[in-house]
């Protein structure tokens, strides 16, 4: 029985393949669905998906859905049970997760406590460094702006700046001499006031050649806290997440032991309830930091989907529902591996601008093992007004190698045509000797650049691609079907 | 002279050189037989070239083509070269000069120097033989001139605008994040 | 359904090698004069060009033509023997193209020699190359850009019917049957010249080089003493927003070109008649063996269905009366598809073959097939016997019908055309379509020997009747001017040069020659055949 008492309809304050991904699980567990739906995604595959799509208005139609009190709004006249926020927007917002709560409405997340204490990057870094757990050696301004700049200094280079409020990669700032770091402090505060109308700022070690590992973790009510095992996300560009996998390559298990016991520690310790993930920085030492938590489901969750076969969105449902989490630690079964990439519309060959256009034919690629979490369709108009991301590929087998060439298969296999992706560009980094070795970390993509460069064409395959753009074109097929015989078989002679 | 395509940054140029049978192209001077045939799927084909068969995904909207193959997505635009060669062939390169159509008064101006505006932007009204007309942009472009006054008088073929030519759309200083996507 | 010529030729024997060394000397020399006529300028010429922005006549047609598809040039040897050889192809290029899948007529003047003044021969050919425009139905494209007639030879090219007026009425007419005209005006288009744009339906005129006016500046100042220059007598503003003379204006070269083809794409395309067809077939026989068929001395006989073999799709040939009037090979083929009746002498014509070549071309009018002369004839047979039996009324009955028929008519000059056999075999006054020649052929009344030998027999007699007699030398004073003369004057370069003929081809291009020559043709509608009285 997939029933669940007390929930019988959820609001989904999301858009696009997250809103689409969640809406499957609602319906497959018999849940009514609805979603909030600006008009610009009026034809979007989400909001053909759910059983009441609910207009919001907005100067912008990313403000319409960062419009709190619309939301809430909504949800109480249609009489949603809870709302589900899914990840960017308002998810890890704790006023509005206090005023859904405060309309009666479940919240499918963790509690508006756990959200401002975990989501702030400066309490969250005090409360762990306070609980014994590995910390980057840091400075928070606020604590005393007069000796910030020293107490910055002291750090060591190279260091990060960051805005306390910040995510996304957003107000962060490299420093690698002393030289640099009162510009880098005047910068990261003016992005930090410009994207997060909060200008605290701190300052943090930067460790060269991090990887990037996190622990997805789940609690309930009832004081279970498990984690569904790491995820190691060190393929990104400028800050930004492009490939993410579990298990995390070339690690032994003592130490990926301790870096998921770290993490239930933590959420545990904060008191945690729902779904959540643990971020750390891993050197190339061995030694790992707590970088943040992030109080929502993630990106990414797929891939721990793939190897525990557990539905994250259903447990969410679950634990916000007051069930109690029905397996324990030892019972959850990790197999295989599996490995995410984030079709994005943009142009890799141009410094990876963000692409427009209409998508003219969108093929998914199938395949044993293959997942394909899209919000997106033919004849939708991919604009610069949403998240440049169009989809995610998500490949499961039986391991690494295997995920890995199912990844690359699909990823050549997936047809999008009409705006520009960087498919063929994850396939070379999936196809880079570097990542099958498992050497991945941060600055992976910048490292390889040229290794990971659009390839020339050499001239046999520009002549079948003209030959194919030629043969499609209407106005030079009428104009070769026009030239009328004989001279159209005597071709180009002269007497 | 040929049929001009473009692909990333250089044009090439593919004509027909026909033979019996399918039809053969002449593509950076070199002979290549082709045919287009469509596959099961809606926008797959099966392009046979020089004995070759290759297996493609094919979509178009009006002169632009976009090509699925081997993995990687490819755009081609065709070229009207009557376009193209107006484009080369007209005087003072880059800018843009309108030209009263008759004899005339100006009846308002609707821009300034420096602003940005859309093709069919109305710039001003003018007024000949009691009939307004209305002189309208003939493409996005930046106002970098304005060669008349409200009142003014003018003869056929007199300068009243000036446009310059735009750079690219700037997609790179909008659409990064805007916020809405956690990491 | 057609049985294949069988080949009889030895094409390893030694006659065969002789012929071909010799033919491929004929044609490598035919070849290089082409050439020279069509690119070599003096260096100066080319940099004038240059100095004005102008492109080559011949790179003007290359850009105009759709792609990928052939052009079949009219008399690239024009005027080779006159005025020194300084007019090349005689100062225009005149040809079939497509352009923009529609078959026009291309006539391009040519501004590297003497900025393109005419000619006498210049203005022959211009009339030619309308004439063939309104026989055919095509439309015609002109490439502006002469400095008007070549004064000092104004007597050869002004008042006579068919001078230069002659143009400006073609066009009237070609405009009166509904047959468009673009002219793309390069540069100028003085006096008479100025007609040209102005009787085409369209004109394009580029900026700056382009100019039409009925009277250039020098001869504005003479008449009224008005000073102004050409661009504001008749430059491209003036035409396109002033005076209407002029339609388009274009701002380079390439752009009235590309404007001329979207123009032409407008024009709607004809039905052609219609004519049994066929896919068509490459000849069974290799085309290069013909270098090997013809013989090198014009005395030597030699079979036409070897040449009917290398010219026809499939090598195919359904054979007319084969035993009958044998030295005349009458029956049909396929040439690029199109069904043709060929005729083609294997001998003098006598009383049945004239027979036979009358009955043959009713057959072919009747059936509306074109006809297809092949020629290698030097006249009717002559002596008692045969004019006893009528061969004068039997040669009119094939002249009368040859002249009269309705089908369309196509002549190859392969060898020798004398005297009123090339009457017969539809000369170039029988009005046939086109009539092309390959570069062994020899044209004249008679023979060269035989002019030589009867001058001679006339003085004679004309000495023996007052009782004297001449020498050998004083014979051969008379006869050498003769033989001297006759060679010069009936050699194919003698005639294209004159414009007898549209042309002198490479043999083995003369199958695409007669491909593209047919299908033109078939623009005009075929009328029912009918013909004058034939003395039976």
């Amino acid at each position: 029985m997939t029933c669940i008492p007390g929930i019988k309809k959820v609001l989904i304050a999301n858009r696009g393949e997250i809103a689409l991904r969640i809406a499957r699980t609602l319906r497959r567990l018999e849940i009514a669905s609805a979603a909030v739906v600006h008009a610009d995604d009026a034809e979007s595959p989400a909001a053909q998906a759910v059983d009441e799509a609910c207009a919001i208005e907005g100067p912008t139609p990313v403000a319409a859905y960062l419009d709190a009190d619309q939301i809430v709004a909504i949800a109480q006249r249609i009489g949603a049970d809870a709302i589900h926020p899914g990840y960017g927007f308002l998810a890890e917002n704790a006023d509005f997760a206090d005023a859904v709560e405060a309309a009666g409405i479940t919240w499918i997340g963790p509690s508006p406590e756990a959200i401002r204490l975990m989501g702030d990057k400066i309490e969250s870094r005090r409360f762990v460094g306070s609980s014994g757990h590995p910390l980057t050696p840091s400075a928070n301004e606020e604590d005393d702006p007069a000796t910030f700049v020293r107490r910055a200094d002291e750090i060591g280079y190279p260091l990060l700046i960051k805005a306390s409020a910040g995510g996304g990669g957003k107000g962060m700032q490299i420093v690698r001499e002393a030289s640099e770091l009162d510009r880098a402090i005047e910068l990261a505060r003016s992005e930090a006031e410009r994207y997060f109308a909060d200008g605290r700022i701190y300052a943090e070690r930067y460790v060269d050649q991090p990887r990037h590992v996190e622990v997805q973790i789940l609690a309930d009510a009832h004081g279970n806290v498990l984690h569904l095992g790491e995820r190691d996300c060190s393929i990104q560009r400028r800050f930004q997440k492009l490939v993410e996998e579990t298990p995390a390559p070339a690690m032994d298990d003592d130490l990926r032991t301790r870096i998921c016991d770290q993490a239930v520690a933590i959420a545990r310790k904060a008191n945690y309830r729902n779904a959540g993930t643990v971020e750390f920085v891993l050197a190339p030492n061995g030694e790992f930091f707590f970088l943040e938590m992030n109080t929502r489901l993630q990106v990414e969750h797929p891939v721990t989907e793939m190897v525990t076969g557990l539905d994250l969105v259903e447990q969410q449902i679950r634990v916000a529902a007051g069930e109690a989490l029905a397996f324990s630690q030892d019972e959850i079964c990790f197999e295989g591996a599996s490995i995410e990439c984030r079709l994005c519309a943009e142009d890799p060959a141009a410094e990876f601008r963000p692409a427009v256009g209409e998508l003219l034919l969108v093929r998914p690629p199938t395949g044993p093992g293959v997942r394909f979490d899209s919000g997106i369709s033919e004849g939708q108009h991919i604009t610069t007004a949403f998240d440049p991301m169009l989809a995610k590929l998500i490949v499961h087998g039986a391991n690494r190698k295997e995920a890995i060439e199912r990844a690359r298969k699909a990823l050549s296999e997936t047809v999008i045509l009409g705006c520009t992706t960087n498919a063929a560009f994850l396939e070379r980094v999936l196809g880079h000797p570097d990542f099958a070795a498992g050497r991945v970390e941060t600055g992976f993509i910048p490292k390889h650049a040229d290794a990971l460069a659009d390839p020339d064409l050499d001239p046999d395959e520009r002549a079948t691609i003209l030959a194919s753009a030629a043969l499609s074109n209407r106005d030079f097929i009428e104009r070769v079907k026009a030239v009328p015989e004989p001279q159209a078989s005597i071709g180009a002679w002269r007497n | 002279m040929g049929y001009d395509f473009a692909l990333g940054e250089k044009t090439y140029v593919v004509h027909p050189v026909h033979d019996t049978g399918p039809a053969t192209l002449s593509i950076e001077g070199s002979a290549v037989r082709a045919r287009l045939l469509p596959g099961l799927a809606l926008g797959e084909y099966f392009l046979e070239i020089d004995g070759r068969r290759e297996h493609v995904f094919l979509a178009s909207r009006g002169d632009t083509h976009f090509i699925h193959w081997r993995g990687r997505a490819h755009r081609v635009d065709a070229i009207n070269a009557l376009d193209r060669a107006r484009r080369a062939a007209e005087p003072s390169g880059g800018a843009d000069l309108l030209r009263a159509p008759m004899p005339g008064t100006v009846v308002q101006v609707a821009v300034q120097v420096g602003q940005e505006i859309e093709a069919g932007a109305l710039l001003l009204t003018i007024e000949s033989m009691k009939l307004q007309t209305a002189i309208t942009a003939p493409r996005a472009a930046r106002i970098a001139e304005v060669c008349v006054s409200e009142g003014a008088s003018f003869d056929q073929g007199a300068a009243l605008i000036r446009l310059e030519s735009n750079e690219d759309e700037s997609l790179a200083e909008q659409g990064e994040n805007n916020g809405d996507q956690a990491e | 359904m057609m049985r294949r010529i069988e080949s009889r030729i030895d094409p390893h024997g030694a006659d065969f090698k002789r012929f071909r060394e010799a033919n491929l000397e004929r044609v490598g020399e035919f070849r290089r004069r082409q050439n020279e006529a069509r690119f070599e300028r003096p260096q100066r010429d080319f940099d004038r060009l240059e100095h004005h922005g102008k492109n080559f006549v011949r790179d003007r047609i290359d850009q105009l033509l759709d792609p990928g598809t052939p052009f079949l040039e009219f008399s690239s040897l024009a005027a080779n023997s006159e005025y020194d050889g300084v007019s090349k192809s005689g100062s225009v290029v005149t040809g079939i193209g497509i352009v923009s899948g529609r078959e026009v007529i291309i006539r391009a003047d040519d501004p590297s020699i003497k900025g393109g003044a005419w000619y006498p021969l210049t203005v022959k050919k211009n009339v030619r190359c309308l004439d063939i425009a309104i026989e055919n139905r095509l439309p015609v494209v002109h490439l502006c850009d002469s400095a008007g007639g070549f004064l000092p030879l104004q007597s050869e090219m002004f008042a006579d019917r068919t001078s230069a007026g002659r143009i400006f009425r073609n066009q009237a007419i070609l405009s009166k049957m509904g047959v468009p005209q673009l002219a793309l005006v390069f540069g100028h288009c003085t006096a008479g010249g100025a007609y040209i744009p102005s009787l085409s339906d369209y004109a394009v005129i580029l900026r700056g080089n382009g100019g039409i006016f009925l009277g250039g500046p020098p001869l504005v100042k003479a008449a009224t003493g008005e000073i102004v220059d050409a661009d504001t007598l008749g430059g491209a503003d003036v035409h396109t927003q002033v005076s209407g003379v002029a339609d388009y204006a274009a701002n380079s070269e390439e752009e009235a070109i590309l404007l001329g083809r979207e123009i032409v794409s407008q024009w709607m395309r004809p039905e052609k008649a219609r004519i049994e067809r066929r896919e068509p077939e490459a000849p069974f026989y290799d085309p290069r063996e013909l270098y090997g068929i013809i013989p090198d001395d014009i005395k030597i006989q030699f079979d036409m269905r070897e040449v009917i073999a290398r010219i026809v799709d499939g090598s195919y040939f359904h054979e007319y009366q084969p035993d009958y009037g044998i030295t005349l090979v009458c029956g049909y083929a396929y040439i690029w598809g199109h069904k043709v009746g060929i005729l083609a002498n294997n001998g003098v014509l006598f009383n049945d073959s004239s027979l036979k070549g009358a009955h043959f071309i009713e057959l072919c009018d009747k059936n509306r097939t074109p006809l297809v002369f092949l020629q290698n004839i030097t006249g009717f047979m002559v002596g008692r016997e045969y004019e006893a039996r009528g061969i004068c009324k039997d040669g009119a009955k094939f002249i009368m019908i040859q002249s009269a028929a309705s089908v369309p008519k196509f002549t190859v000059m392969i060898n020798s055309s004398f005297g009123a056999g090339n009457y017969g075999m539809c000369g170039r006054a029988y009005d046939g379509r086109f009539i092309f020649a390959w570069p062994n052929h020899q044209i004249a009344i008679m023979g060269a020997e035989q002019a030589a030998n009867t001058l001679a027999d006339v003085k004679i007699r004309q000495l023996a009747r007052v009782g004297e007699t001449l020498s050998q030398d004083e014979i051969e004073a008379i006869r050498e001017p003769v033989i001297e003369s006759y060679a010069r004057e009936s050699n194919a370069y003698y005639a294209t040069s004159q414009l007898w003929d549209d042309g002198i081809i490479d043999p083995v291009d003369t199958r695409n020659a007669l491909g593209i020559a047919i299908s033109a043709s078939l623009n005009t509608p075929i009328e029912e055949p009918s013909y004058g009285i034939l003395r039976l």
